[in-house]
């Protein structure tokens, strides 16, 4: 048997051609279906902000919620200071 | 003297093969291609260093290599072989990506579909080679452009070539600006690459919380086998999206997918050893990196690459003949899911037709469509090969 017979019937024995077939006509259904959602979804998010209005929320911002931060910064500044002058 | 000759026999100078130069060779051009090209640096060098950790020979007794058990390496390789680090690294991404672009134009998540034929199409070119379903699904899966997608599936589908089709969908990754403009300009007109596209509308924070909610759950429900790198990836997305666990989302686009790329990295490289005998049946077989098998695979790779770049190009054409609000064709391009490698590509091409057209965000939607649509191919072949 030669070469390419040899592949188109492993391709046969393995259902290649219908894996490739049925595979991206899933793929392509399933992107289909979250571009129809998110093309449905603004007209939902319309009627569900008349029904509980859409707050607006800050992202968080990082604040330092420890009240040692001054202290510590007064004491490594205080160590800093003091190692300079002994090199000094 | 015996002792002496015995010695200079365990050192890796005596035990070193051609097959262990060439790769710790290929290994050293990766590191080269990472610095000097800035061709993927965060993957091509630890995948770099990794192929120069494990092509270094060492005495069988020592039980230091990826595949000896109980070594480091194997421990750090387990992430890899047991398909754990990819979802994590899609939770990074998701926490990082921005799909307003994509909710803003639906119609060019289609882009992301029709740039998956480069995976199908390989299949039947592997088969063709002769490798069986479950190989072919794994390699076929390269032609999604992405990474740990196509780690996972192989750990899934057909460990025995993971070091292989992860090298090689690396690869292509890193030299999307080599392979995409060539087909890009070779199928598009001149005037096709001039289309200027509508500025994309405003998205509210709403959708973006929505969205990634709703597209897990229909995703799941259609293909189950995409559970895990696609949850991983609209819970990445949820925790960025949400404002109030920006703490989580930091930690997951930054440190965490860091740390994770690192130790993928390395230990697909030292997954590449030259030669490597395993007994099957009483019988010496080579599952080591150098075999026809592997050049076969790279060879697949590129071809499922390109189909993937020609695909969503000519499905925007296609696309075209109906739409009163025409796609540049170059926006298809981005259809394969190397995030943002390839829509910056397409911002290039159209850049260098005209400086003033800006097509990075539109090519932005197909991009990560190309992400969830590369995750879903994995989620079938998983399903319909794995059994």
């Amino acid at each position: 048997m030669g070469f390419i017979e040899k592949g188109l019937q492993n391709i046969v024995v393995n259902n290649g051609s219908s894996l490739a077939i049925v595979g991206m006509g899933i793929v392509f259904f399933a992107l289909a279906f979250i571009a129809l959602i998110i093309a449905v979804l603004p007209y939902f998010l319309k009627l569900l902000d008349k029904i509980v209005p859409e707050k607006i929320v800050e992202p968080q911002v990082r604040v330092r919620t420890s009240s040692d931060d001054g202290a510590i910064i007064a004491a490594i500044a205080s160590a800093i200071y003091k190692k300079k002058q002994k090199i000094g | 003297m015996d002792m002496l000759q015995s010695f200079l026999s365990s050192t890796g100078f005596g035990m070193m093969t051609i097959q262990n130069i060439i790769m710790i060779i290929i290994g050293i051009t990766f590191i080269t291609l990472a610095i000097a090209k800035h061709y993927e640096p965060l993957l091509l060098l630890p995948i770099g260093f990794g192929m120069i950790v494990g092509n270094m020979p060492f005495a069988a007794s020592m039980a230091m290599g990826v595949y000896d058990e109980g070594s480091v390496l194997s421990y750090i390789y387990m992430g890899v072989s047991k398909g754990v680090y990819p979802p994590i690294i899609f939770m990074g991404i998701g926490a990082m990506t921005d799909f307003s672009y994509m909710l803003s134009n639906p119609k060019l998540i289609l882009l992301g579909g029709a740039a998956q034929i480069g995976i199908f199409l390989t299949i039947v070119g592997a088969m063709f080679l002769g490798f069986t379903g479950a190989e072919a699904g794994a390699i076929g899966i390269i032609g999604g452009a992405d990474g740990p997608t196509s780690i996972f599936l192989s750990s899934k589908l057909a460990p025995h070539l993971l070091g292989a089709i992860a090298i090689a969908a690396y690869s292509y990754m890193a030299l999307v600006p080599v392979i995409q403009p060539p087909i890009m300009k070779l199928l598009t007109t001149k005037k096709e690459r001039l289309i200027k596209m509508a500025p994309p509308r405003m998205v509210s924070k709403r959708e973006k919380i929505f969205f990634p909610i709703i597209a897990f759950i229909a995703c799941a429900l259609i293909v189950p086998g995409s559970l895990t790198l696609i949850g991983m990836l609209f819970f990445g997305n949820l925790l960025k999206e949400s404002f109030v666990t920006e703490r989580l989302a930091e930690t997951a686009r930054t440190s965490l997918i860091d740390i994770i790329t690192i130790l993928l990295g390395v230990s697909v490289g030292a997954s590449t050893q030259a030669v490597r005998m395993v007994e099957i049946n009483g019988v010496l077989v080579n599952k080591g990196f150098l075999t026809p098998q592997s050049l076969m695979i790279f060879a697949l790779g590129a071809f499922s690459f390109c189909i993937a770049t020609a695909g969503g190009l000519l499905f925007a054409k296609f696309m075209n003949l109906f739409l009163k609000e025409k796609i540049n064709p170059l926006v298809g391009a981005a259809g394969v899911s190397a995030v943002p490698d390839s829509a910056r590509v397409v911002q290039m091409v159209g850049q260098s037709e005209d400086p003033n057209n800006h097509l990075l965000m539109h090519a932005m939607a197909p991009n990560v469509a190309g992400v969830i649509g590369s995750a879903i191919a994995a989620g079938i072949l998983w399903s319909i090969l794995v059994v």
